[in-house]
């Protein structure tokens, strides 16, 4: 399994669009923060059965969902919600 | 619906997951100072499902066994169902929480205290990340045994859920069977490692206990040995109508809502090279590199095909 981390600002747009493909599936999303209290978003993705990719993206306010997406998502970000207080809104 | 934020945002399902009624909706632990929380009051909504015939089944929070509280409401018409609605985390602990500001030596101990289903890959997991962190190479010995512990979580988590499995369809005897069979294989760790579950043995950097070469074979056969007992149990199992009956018509997952899930993926068993090196590693001896690849669940099927081609049906009934 290989795991790429690009730090971008655009990850939550680059997991969300890769979400839609078929051949992947929604491993995790999780939330960190930093010592200067900024948040960030975790989304963790396998893509074919046989690589992790992985996309990190700083968090200043609501975050698309991407539980109209995939469905396994809605208690990742539900628990984004309780511990970090990040919202998940859906994608207008 | 419980009223968050993030409800007049549009999130499909805005309701608190990990935090009860009792918890503050603006405390968010992992950002904020969650020494003295204030107790809270509120009403959890469950989703009802309404309709001619839909009957409501709670079951839970407490069951009759050792797992964690969980409230599970089925909406059901006869054997279909319609809805679950799942509340979990009863006993959340803030296991996040308290990794924070914890040595990083220190931290395998909350890191295997997460499940105890999974003690041993979460703290090999939790050691793993360390390594990475640190650039810390782990002796290949300790490898091996890590691989062993792992795949013998794996095989005795394979054993209690065919058990549990057929608990839930009132095949009570297997599934008394089946804990005994996973008992010999907690009582085997502790004969050999002192430890059930194997807590304590993952440390970052390698493991802290090791076995002889005698007793890596001791251990092996009694693996070998439930391996094959298992397998025997599970064609029993499949071979008993009543079982085929609810197993083959009842709770079929379809592709669609595998796939909404993410309830799917690839399963790699350990390759061929994993296992023999890891025997090469413990002892060289032909009996372990046995052993090894008997722990696989795809061994396990084997023992049941094998089982399956030189009996009749009749002699399982």
């Amino acid at each position: 399994m290989s795991v790429t981390v690009p730090n971008s600002e655009l990850g939550v747009s680059q997991a969300l669009d890769l979400l839609r493909a078929a051949n992947t599936r929604l491993v995790s999303i999780f939330g960190s923060a930093d010592d200067n209290r900024e948040l960030y978003v975790h989304y963790l993705i396998d893509v074919d059965g046989r690589e992790y990719r992985m996309f990190r993206s700083r968090v200043t306010g609501p975050i698309p969902s991407a539980t109209p997406i995939t469905p396994s998502a809605a208690w990742y970000e539900r628990e984004l919600h309780d511990q970090y207080g990040i919202e998940c809104a859906r994608p207008s | 619906m419980t009223s968050t934020a993030s409800s007049a945002l549009g999130h499909p399902d805005p309701r608190p997951l990990l935090f009860h009624e009792n918890w503050p909706g603006n405390v968010h632990p992992m950002i904020d100072d969650a020494s003295h929380v204030p107790w809270a009051e509120g009403q959890y909504q469950f989703l009802q499902v309404q309709g001619a015939g839909v009957c409501e089944v709670p079951v839970g929070p407490i069951h009759a066994g050792i797992i964690e509280p969980g409230h599970f409401r089925f909406s059901v018409v006869g054997d279909t169902v319609l809805h679950l609605e799942l509340r979990h985390f009863y006993t959340h602990k803030g296991t996040e929480k308290l990794f924070e500001n914890t040595p990083v030596m220190d931290g395998v101990m909350i890191a295997e205290s997460v499940s105890g289903d999974n003690c041993f890959s979460h703290a090999v997991a939790y050691c793993q990340a360390i390594e990475s962190a640190f650039g810390i190479s782990v002796p290949p010995r300790a490898q091996a045994l890590r691989l062993i512990g792992l795949e013998l979580e794996r095989m005795i988590a394979h054993i209690a859920d065919v058990g549990a499995l057929c608990g839930d369809v009132g095949f009570s005897v297997p599934a008394a069977y089946t804990a005994r069979i996973k008992e010999t294989l907690l009582r085997a760790s502790t004969r050999f490692f002192g430890t059930r579950f194997w807590r304590g043995m993952a440390v970052p950097g390698g493991v802290t206990r090791d076995f002889s070469s005698a007793e890596a074979s001791e251990f092996a056969r009694i693996v070998t040995a439930a391996a094959r007992e298992f397998g025997e149990m599970a064609r029993l199992i499949l071979h008993t109508s009543s079982v085929q009956s609810r197993f083959e018509s009842t709770g079929i997952l379809t592709a669609e809502v595998t796939r909404q899930l993410g309830s799917w993926g690839r399963w790699r068993a350990p390759a061929e090279s994993d296992l023999t090196f890891a025997a090469i590693i413990l002892a060289g001896a032909t009996a372990t590199s046995t052993w090894m690849s008997r722990c696989t669940s795809m061994e396990m099927c084997s023992h049941a095909r094998e089982s399956e081609s030189t009996r009749r049906p009749s002699q399982c009934a």
